[in-house]
């Protein structure tokens, strides 16, 4: 952890009652100034480990960095410092903001709770609301009184207003239609040049994190599987899951040219993991020596896979 | 498109009543669904897709106030069809796979009952036992291992890949003319919607009706229609085989959403396209071109409205500039 401004973690495990192993042994790094994108299927642990980024989960064992600090055992102090510098996003915006306050008392509330200086932060507020294409005029109004699109754009707001330096997203653009996606994603890249933003993306979505994200991580299982350069790893996966994942991405193909590579089965019970590498029970690729020896992540900083038998690399 | 269509629907309008007045929700849409073909709908919220898939299936909601119109099936009009028919058309002649299947599965009986009371109407004779013969051997058809097992279970012990495919075994029980599906993969995950888009595809060969299919994705309309229908704001404003339509669009709101998809092969940075403005009132709808005010090619004639009309055969968009 040599940079300050970082949020990691290492060999991150959480494991929830009844043995669901939903975060087993990860790390990750996140720097201000750039996009990470956390891509998985349902019950790949990929919000699990976004929650931890933020405190709202305990890990079992390892540790989360915060610009150098160790947060494992979280003081009331920590916590509130952490809460300041690193926001999360939540999927569904609505049931994240309170229906019984005003837009306005949901953005001041931060600034209660952190004691800031109201006269000082109030008119930095109002700016993001402004660039947000929020008018002042929404401010009094109630959650519910307000569209999907714009009820998310106040729960970036909201999240900007302790001037953080991490934004957690999770799954920020689903369920909104192309023509609002493009503009969110817009906002955000926007948002991150102003502010110097670390920014992670977590989503299904893989054209959304094939564009905006400068490196991404792919999740199965509660492990990474492959990470590393965005473009890179897009545009030559080495993991077959990745491969299968990107293969699997519906992409307008009216000529049926391309070949689809399917997946059969589904993904496994956290609470209960394949033996060897997590994935050998669907892999396409797979040999007797997956079945009994788990693969560790190996391969260059830019494109690290965790695969005894990886896909062609690109060079 | 061609004279053997098996569904007609012409001029159909459909208000909803709201405590502010009547919603439009469609207006004047004409579209024919031929035989044993894949028909798309696609469109953002608010286009009336689902809409115009409900009244398909006379499942209009309570609140709906004025229709118009035909639907006509096999020359029948279905707005004029009593309840009690339309009740028997529904799981016979008509089935629908709907978006969330653990919602649309009762929890409270085993999958073998619904597809034995899924089969109640085509087969009012066939007894109980052959009729939950028959819902193993679909539930293989449709890829499900152990079918005996799975007869046994209840919804919530089946994952979600496995309670659509509990769904589409169930519409194709009935054996209809026409399978209505409503965004049937958008709660599940990539991979899980491959696996069914393929399901569907290897089905299409030994299924003999029409499919229409709801979605917003245009990559998975690509992937399986033969037509394609572009809605927005309650108008069909373009209609054309899918490859016509994807290679050669000819309304500006087919091209802005085509435009709008990401690539990931685009190079980060730029950024994103969108589509400025926002969805019209549909209560006072404004005259002339529904997509006028968002248009970029917008000019002096589309204060009058378009109609949609043929372009080249099988083409139709609803511009003046087509």
């Amino acid at each position: 952890m040599t940079a300050v401004l970082t949020i990691a973690v290492e060999d991150l495990r959480i494991i929830f009652s009844g043995g669901v192993q939903a975060v087993a042994g990860i790390s990750l790094a996140l720097r201000v100034g750039e996009t990470v994108g956390l891509v998985g299927e349902s019950g790949s642990g990929k919000t699990t480990l976004a929650k931890a980024l933020v405190g709202l989960n305990r890990p079992t064992s390892g540790k989360v960095f915060l610009e150098g600090r160790d947060l494992t055992g979280l003081t009331r102090a920590d916590r509130l410092w952490l809460r300041r510098r690193v926001q999360m996003i939540f999927q569904d915006p609505l049931s994240s903001l309170s229906p019984r306050m005003k837009i306005a008392s949901l953005l001041a509330e931060p600034i209660k709770i952190h004691s800031l200086d109201r006269r000082e932060r109030w008119p930095q507020v109002l700016d993001i609301v402004k660039r947000l294409g929020l008018s002042e005029a929404q401010l009094e109004k109630y959650p519910h009184q307000i569209s999907g699109g714009q009820a998310r754009r106040v729960a970036i707001a909201r999240a900007l207003v302790t001037d953080p330096s991490f934004l957690i997203a999770d799954e920020p653009t689903a369920g909104l239609d192309v023509s609002v996606q493009g503009e969110l994603l817009n906002l955000l890249a926007d948002l991150q040049k102003r502010h110097s933003l670390g920014i992670l993306i977590v989503s299904h979505n893989l054209n959304v994190i094939g564009r905006v994200t400068d490196r991404v991580a792919i999740m199965y299982l509660g492990k990474i599987v492959e990470e590393g350069v965005t473009r890179s790893v897009f545009r030559a996966p080495r993991h077959p899951y990745t491969h299968a994942l990107l293969s699997a991405n519906p992409v307008i193909d009216p000529e049926h040219k391309r070949e689809k590579l399917v997946l059969s089965g589904e993904i496994p019970s956290p609470s209960n993991p394949p033996s060897g590498c997590r994935f050998h029970t669907r892999c396409p690729r797979v040999q007797d020596r997956c079945k009994v020896e788990e693969p560790a992540l190996t391969g260059p900083q830019g494109q690290r896979y965790a695969c005894h038998f990886p896909l062609e690399s690109a060079a | 498109m061609s004279a053997d269509a098996l569904v007609k629907i012409e001029n159909l309008s459909v208000d909803f009543s709201t405590a502010k007045g009547a919603l439009h929700v469609l207006r004047d849409v004409s579209l024919s669904i031929p035989r044993n073909r894949v028909v798309g709908l696609v469109g953002e919220s608010g286009s009336g897709k689902s809409t115009l898939a409900l009244a398909l299936l006379g499942l209009l909601p309570d609140n709906t106030g004025r229709v118009a119109g035909r639907i006509e099936l096999d020359g029948e009009n279905l707005l004029d069809t009593p309840p009690e028919e339309l009740q028997k058309l529904r799981g016979g002649r008509i089935a629908m796979i709907f978006q969330d299947p653990m919602t649309a599965l009762n929890p409270v009986f085993s999958i073998g009952t619904q597809l034995v009371d899924a089969q109640r109407n085509r087969h009012p004779k066939i007894g109980r036992r052959e009729l939950l013969k028959r819902a193993g051997d679909m539930l293989k058809r449709v890829g499900i291992s152990n079918p005996e097992a799975r007869l046994a279970a209840y919804p919530h012990q089946l994952s979600g890949g496995m309670r659509q495919r509990v769904m589409i075994a169930m519409a194709l029980l009935c054996e209809p003319d026409i399978l209505i599906a409503d965004e049937p993969t958008t709660a599940l995950d990539v991979t899980i919607e491959a696996q069914i888009v393929k399901l569907i595809g290897d089905l299409r060969a030994d299924f003999s009706g029409s499919i229409v299919l709801v979605s917003h994705s245009l990559g998975l309309i690509s992937e399986l229609c033969d037509e394609v229908a572009v809605m927005y704001a309650g108008k069909v404003v373009e209609s054309a085989p899918t490859k016509n339509l994807f290679g050669n669009p000819r309304h500006p709101y087919t091209l802005a959403l085509l435009a709008c998809e990401i690539d990931p092969e685009d190079e980060p940075g730029e950024p994103l396209t969108t589509i400025k403005g926002g969805l019209p009132d549909l209560i006072d709808v404004p005259k002339g071109c529904i997509f006028a005010a968002r248009c970029p090619s917008r000019f002096d004639r589309c204060a009058e409205e378009p109609p949609l009309r043929d372009v080249e055969a099988g083409h139709r968009s609803a511009c003046w500039l087509a």
